[in-house]
């Protein structure tokens, strides 16, 4: 009988135009809107607030002057310093300072610090501590980062120094300015290297060592190396970064899911109202398999839901919606919680005999749960006391379960946000028996509302 | 043969008695009839025979089993046209027939059939495939009484099926419940239009305020009020000379004037027509109409609660 409730029910609603409008064109429309009106919100925001990112020295501060001074005295490299005196090296080695440069100077600043705190941190740590969501990025020097950097700045050799940074893709805004900060530090260390290397050799042709010498130094007034200085700019876990049209596409999707929850809430009391739920009892249907049949019905639209977005948001906007498997359980999952809210709505409604409640979840109710879930703006964006809030609405967890995935994770990173959507498709499915049993343990005609029906 | 039988039954809503200890017998193959004005408790009895409600007191035996304790004893053999249009009205008549034929546990071919047999019945099969909101009223009632009869029931309760619909449409339930009883279907029938219990019913039993007032064939009914006749009597004249005279002759149990009319209720009309015109020659008065009017259930009701039916 379920089946047939199902079928009966999937073709009443698809057959009805508001039904398709709310759940299936308006999202689309709205994902395209806002994917591309607020692109350019993905990569900066001067409303941010501060974040912290972790840095991780695997090389030891100070050393990296020594072991430039054992290079540039080895007989290799003494030969390619074209006539440099090593010791004015070291003692510029040691005036330019990288480490403090870096960690003071550019992470130390007061500005920088308004949005941006850093950390010292082992790897270890700072990994952990970005899968936690703690960190916005983790930058990682490697052990030659000062000793080659001197190379790079003083002398016309280069050594390839990889700096790493990783960022949370749940963090894609203060991710992205952390990034751009650093990328921007070695940018400029690199446009100085390359100036510092074209006055070397046009000196070398002139002879004026001792100019070049002086020009060098204040050269260095500035600072800062590429192209032999390679930053590895990456999310975290090697994970891609969300951009606009897949947040989007997601955070619309799991916002109309929940009108498809609000939609079954007015399949009970039509069956009510058109005297069909009595029917169906008087033919022997147990009233717990009606209600199993709502739950199927809401189930099978948010699934239908569910493909219709992704089927768009992949061959019209390129989004890519991760692995499938993955993808699979989790549209499972969501589609549950979905079909257990929307049947414990459909109950309430049912008990209530009128659309005053379903009026008030679609209309007031799941425009907050949209905002507070991230449907509009990222989470990261909304003040603490709001963010704290994310973790309660269903599609927030849906949004960031489905985020999960389009980012590279697999289930076993978003566990906890599918027994939340476990959970709430026990809790709310044990609510919907609870309040029908309430109202059916009597049938309709018990209720005194109903009694004129019948009399 | 006792199909269904109907002892004590009771149900309170708050301080409203809406049933008050009824008691009936159904016969298998007959017509019974529920008769009585709204909120009578016609329908809440209905109700309980059908398994939606739960009396308070009482026994509801179906084929000598307990239907109160067994609900599943009845449902799969009872048809039942409830007094609403228990439809889905976005669907077609087809995808209606089809949705009621399963709840009732038909598959393939037999619900193929018998949906064929029975838009037959009910007269709707060139509209089947369209969208029940596009039906006219009657056409509704009509697939209305058609869900119910897809499982072959051999109970069949109709709850007031024909309110609100057009004489033809009318006309058309009446004859399908007929030709339903012919072919040996049981059926109760409750309505507050008199005319059509005594068209349809071979049993009637009248309720009012939750309890039955009368019971019994049309003729017992009758008998109730004494087999009273009415003589309706139309001049061209004021019939007031005349009036005195009528009121003196044997059979006469009283007259009053309408108009032009003199209305006569007399115990045995027989000859009593003659003596009326008799007096209306030698008053010189012209006779326009005599109509003579057999005792029905509208005037038991009134007999005996002192309020039409239809109040």
């Amino acid at each position: 009988m379920l089946l047939h409730i199902l079928s009966r029910d999937l073709k009443i609603l698809l057959s009805e135009r508001r039904t398709l409008l709310v759940i299936i064109a308006m999202p689309i429309v709205l994902t395209t809107i806002l994917s591309f009106a607020l692109s350019s919100s993905f990569s900066d925001d001067p409303a941010i607030e501060q974040f912290e990112i972790g840095v991780v020295q695997k090389y030891t501060p100070g050393q990296g002057v020594v072991d430039f001074e054992n290079q540039i005295t080895s007989n290799l490299l003494a030969g390619m310093l074209n006539g440099g005196d090593p010791a004015t090296l070291v003692k510029q080695a040691q005036d330019l300072n990288v480490h403090k440069l870096f960690m003071e100077d550019l992470l130390g600043n007061e500005d920088i610090k308004d949005i941006m705190v850093s950390t010292v941190m082992t790897q270890e740590d700072a990994l952990q501590r970005l899968d936690n969501g703690d960190l916005a990025a983790v930058v990682i020097l490697p052990e030659n980062f000062e000793s080659s950097a001197y190379i790079n700045l003083l002398t016309t050799l280069q050594s390839p120094v990889e700096i790493e940074i990783l960022r949370n893709p749940d963090m894609n805004i203060s991710s992205g300015i952390a990034s751009q900060i650093i990328e921007s530090f070695f940018s400029q260390m690199t446009d100085q290297a390359i100036g510092k290397n074209v006055l070397i050799q046009s000196g070398i042709q002139v002879g004026d060592t001792e100019g070049i010498s002086k020009a060098i130094t204040a050269l260095f007034d500035n600072v800062s190396g590429k192209e032999s200085i390679a930053i590895d700019l990456q999310s975290a876990n090697e994970r891609p970064v969300i951009d606009s049209r897949t947040y989007y596409s997601i955070s619309m999707m799991t916002l109309f899911l929940l009108f498809s929850a609000g939609r079954g809430s007015y399949l009970l009391l039509t069956e009510k109202r058109n005297y069909t739920w009595h029917r169906m009892l008087v033919a022997g249907v147990n009233r717990y398999a009606i209600l199993a049949g709502k739950f199927a019905v809401v189930f099978g639209l948010a699934v239908l839901q569910i493909l219709a977005l992704i089927l768009y948001s992949s061959l019209v906007l390129g989004v890519q919606w991760g692995d499938p498997v993955s993808l699979g359980v989790v549209t499972l999952f969501t589609a549950l919680a979905i079909a257990a809210l929307g049947t414990f709505f459909a109950a309430l409604t049912f008990l209530s005999e009128n659309t005053r409640i379903a009026n008030l979840m679609e209309s007031v109710v799941f425009q907050v749960l949209g905002l507070l879930g991230g449907a509009y703006i990222p989470v990261s964006v909304l003040p603490k006391a709001l963010q704290a809030l994310s973790s309660f609405p269903l599609n927030g967890v849906a949004l960031k379960a489905y985020l999960n995935i389009a980012t590279g994770n697999g289930l076993g990173d978003i566990g906890n946000y599918l027994l939340i959507l476990l959970g709430n498709a026990l809790v709310f499915g044990v609510l919907a028996i609870m309040v029908l049993n309430r109202e059916g343990g009597k049938t309709h005609v018990d209720n005194p509302k109903a009694q004129t029906a019948v009399s | 043969m006792a199909i269904l039988e109907v002892k004590g039954l009771e149900k309170q809503y708050g301080q409203v008695k809406a049933v008050n200890g009824i008691g009936f017998s159904v016969e298998k193959g007959e017509v019974f009839g529920l008769l009585g004005p709204n909120g009578a408790g016609k329908s809440t009895t209905i109700s309980m025979i059908s398994t939606l409600l739960k009396p308070d007191q009482g026994e509801i035996l179906f084929d000598g089993q307990d239907v109160i304790k067994n609900p599943k004893h009845i449902q799969k053999r009872l048809g039942i046209v409830p007094q609403e249009i228990a439809l889905y009205p976005t669907l077609s008549g087809l995808e209606n027939l089809k949705f009621w034929g399963q709840a009732y546990g038909l598959r393939g071919s037999k619900l193929q059939e018998r949906i064929q047999v029975v838009s037959e019945v009910i007269g709707i099969g060139d509209r089947l495939k369209d969208k029940v909101e596009t039906y006219s009223g009657g056409m509704k009632r009509r697939l209305n009484i058609g869900a119910a009869l897809l499982h072959e029931p051999e109970l069949l309760i109709m709850d007031e099926p024909t309110v609100g619909i057009d004489p033809q449409s009318r006309n058309h339930i009446l004859d399908t419940v007929k030709q339903l009883n012919e072919a040996g279907m049981t059926i109760i029938y409750t309505s507050h239009y008199m005319e059509e219990v005594e068209y349809l019913c071979d049993t009637i039993q009248i309720m009012d305020e939750g309890k039955v007032i009368a019971a019994g064939t049309q003729d017992q009914l009758v008998d109730i009020i004494g087999g009273k006749r009415t003589i309706s009597v139309h001049f061209d004249g004021n019939p007031a000379p005349i009036q005195q005279t009528v009121a003196g002759l044997a059979a006469v149990e009283s007259t009053r004037l309408e108009d032009q009319g003199l209305i006569v209720e007399s115990v045995n009309g027989k000859g009593l027509i003659k003596e009326i015109l008799d007096l209306a020659l030698q008053a010189d008065l012209n006779v326009e109409n005599v109509e003579v009017t057999k005792p029905n259930l509208e005037a038991v009701f009134l007999h005996l609660t002192g309020k039409a039916l239809r109040d």
